[in-house]
């Protein structure tokens, strides 16, 4: 039997990562409901929520540093034209006792430390004696943040959103629990999150580009890097309009559907157990494919020139194919267990 | 990085299984070992488990030596480098991997069972034995059912021992994330499960085979990333978050 307690604080917990306060009166109509529903809802459990809003402008010049910790709550990070980071935190507390809600308030920290152009954020929670423990209070902070767009970001979250957007300096956003996305950044080191999606729109980098979930979705639209890692255990692996010379692609029981232009001299190792492997590629590039799978079953819409492989026969079945097509100048290895593998054109 | 010239050199013997694993070869030369592995699971076995000990290195959180340490490696290595000339050459062939191979698992397997004291801070911690890994080092040469017993028996410890780490721990963990790991881990279990009745079946089936070792890398990642969230949620404020994110489930 489910604990309902675990259910409504599952509840409770998304509208601490999702704050009603981020809804706009543009959002659709049925989120606006649910959103007021489900405030009602903690509100009758856990009391009316109270907040407070933190303000603070750092000039840092052109560059600098953003290092930011957070426990519960969401985390926008956002490039502009300015030489300042700017802090706007909002913590949000919960408790049916209004006087426990402004000690819990004031007790929830957000220490901000400056050195040099670097500036570190941390978010501190207020200590409880065991005796406090389990009354079911709820205590989280939102940050929306503005740095020079040449500012170097790292951001870690336990539960809720990340997202960096035009930050030209080295990104790396991590979650546990939420969703992870970086857009329009030409230096994206890491996105990962446990339970939750990864997305990477519009970014490059000139070396690696790791990202990747336990459970959630990782895709990457329009990612250009020298090499990129991705994987995810259960969830898919999307990624289409890519521009890399090596790419590492794994899941256990996820999908994986690759849209790409391959690159001279470029490899591509993609990867799944039971998910299926889709390979669209969108030129004339020629490749070396090694394609296998034990119980799926393996086509490609490109005629390779097959090739006899150390006495295990010819280069291809239903479940094998082995060979060259065209000038065989790139190398794309797809595995795969049970599931279907095929390489198609755009 | 290794030239093209010498792609038509690659054997068992010079086989340049670092810069193959760095990604560092030419195209030329990368395309002669992959196709050298296709044929020889031996070699393919030692660059798989190659594979696993980088990337298990690239997990394990950097610790910074203390600057006496740091200061007194440094007047070492110089005293080494003027004196004796007793420098440690990187391993070119591929027995020479084996056997570093080896020693490089039994640290890595040190290294993660080593994190139970610190973890339980004060319990009891399991014993390390340097001296399995060794013997599977040198067993990767002899036959391909010794090569593949031998890592499966090198990945299965890693993963006993992570298991211990992350089962007696798991109660730091967020409670939906504790739920999420726990799901994942069955799926990499029953992948594990379908690839060994595979190679049962077909013993020498390659995808088979590559299914299971990808399977156990995954666990052992997998269990890798459940004990450094554990470490996390333990570090400070983290660990009174991790308590109030369990409040809030309860």
């Amino acid at each position: 039997m489910i604990d309902t307690r675990f259910l409504l604080s599952l509840v409770i917990t998304a509208v601490a990562a999702a704050p009603i306060g981020a809804a706009t009166r543009h959002a659709p109509p049925a989120n606006e409901r649910r959103a007021a529903w489900l405030n009602r809802y903690a509100e009758a459990r856990q009391g009316p929520e109270q907040t407070d809003r933190i303000l603070q402008a750092i000039k840092v010049g052109p560059g600098g540093t953003l290092d930011l910790s957070n426990i519960s709550g969401s985390v926008r990070v956002t490039g502009d034209d300015g030489g300042d980071i700017r802090i706007e935190a909002i913590k949000r507390v919960r408790h049916r006792d209004a006087d426990e809600a402004r000690r819990l308030l004031q007790e929830l920290r957000v220490d901000i430390t400056t050195v040099g152009g670097r500036v570190e954020v941390r978010t501190t929670y207020p200590r409880r004696t065991a005796g406090e423990r389990g009354r079911g209070i709820s205590a989280s902070v939102d940050y929306e943040i503005s740095v020079p767009a040449g500012a170097a970001v790292a951001v870690k979250t336990i539960s809720g959103d990340v997202s960096v957007t035009r930050v030209n300096g080295e990104v790396r956003a991590e979650a546990v629990s939420g969703d992870v996305s970086v857009s329009a950044t030409p230096n994206v080191a890491v996105a990962k999150t446990v339970s939750g999606n990864v997305t990477a729109r519009d970014v490059s980098a000139a070396g690696n580009v790791s990202l990747s979930s336990v459970s959630g979705t990782v895709a990457a639209i329009g990612l250009k890097a020298r090499s990129l890692e991705c994987g995810s255990v259960s969830g898919d692996v999307q990624l289409s309009s890519l521009q890399v010379e090596r790419l590492q692609v794994k899941s256990v029981s996820g999908n994986i559907e690759f849209q790409a232009v391959l690159a001279r001299g470029g490899r591509y190792d993609l990867t799944s157990h039971s998910g299926d492997v889709r390979v669209i590629l969108g030129s004339d590039t020629g490749f070396e494919l090694d394609a296998s799978t034990f119980s799926g079953s393996v086509r490609s819409d490109f005629p390779v020139t097959l090739r006899t492989d150390g006495g295990r026969g010819r280069g291809a079945s239903t479940r094998t194919i082995r060979g060259s097509y065209g000038d065989a100048s790139a190398i794309l290895a797809v595995q795969t267990f049970s599931g279907t593998v095929v390489i198609g054109r755009k | 990085m290794t030239s093209a010239r010498d792609a038509s050199k690659v054997n068992c013997h010079d086989l340049p299984v670092a810069d193959f694993v760095d990604g560092e070869l030419d195209p030329a030369v990368e395309r002669a070992v992959e196709r050298h592995l296709e044929g020889c699971p031996s070699c393919r076995a030692l660059v798989d488990d190659l594979r696993t000990v980088r990337a298990a290195a690239f997990t394990l959180e950097r610790l910074d030596p203390p600057p006496e340490l740091l200061g007194r490696i440094q007047a070492r290595i110089g005293t080494e480098g003027t004196g004796s000339g007793r420098v440690l050459p990187w391993p070119n062939t591929r027995e020479a991997w084996a056997v570093w191979l080896a020693a490089a698992a039994a640290l890595l397997l040190t290294t993660a069972i080593g994190i139970v004291p610190l973890l339980r801070q004060g319990g009891d911690a399991p014993q390390a034995s340097s001296g399995a890994p060794a013997a599977s080092g040198t067993a990767l040469i002899d036959s391909v059912e010794a090569d593949l017993q031998a890592a499966e028996s090198h990945y299965q410890k890693a993963i006993v021992g992570l298991e211990e780490i992350a089962r007696s721990d798991t109660s730091e963990l967020d409670p939906q994330v504790a739920a999420v790991l726990q799901k994942n881990l069955q799926v990499v279990d029953l992948a594990i499960d379908e690839s060994r009745a595979a190679l049962k079946a077909e013993p020498s089936n390659a995808p088979a085979q590559q299914g299971l070792f990808e399977a156990m890398r995954t666990k052992v990642a997998l269990l890798q990333q459940t004990v450094e969230l554990i470490n996390e949620m333990r570090k400070g404020n983290q660990a009174e978050a991790g308590r109030l994110m369990q409040d809030l489930s309860r």
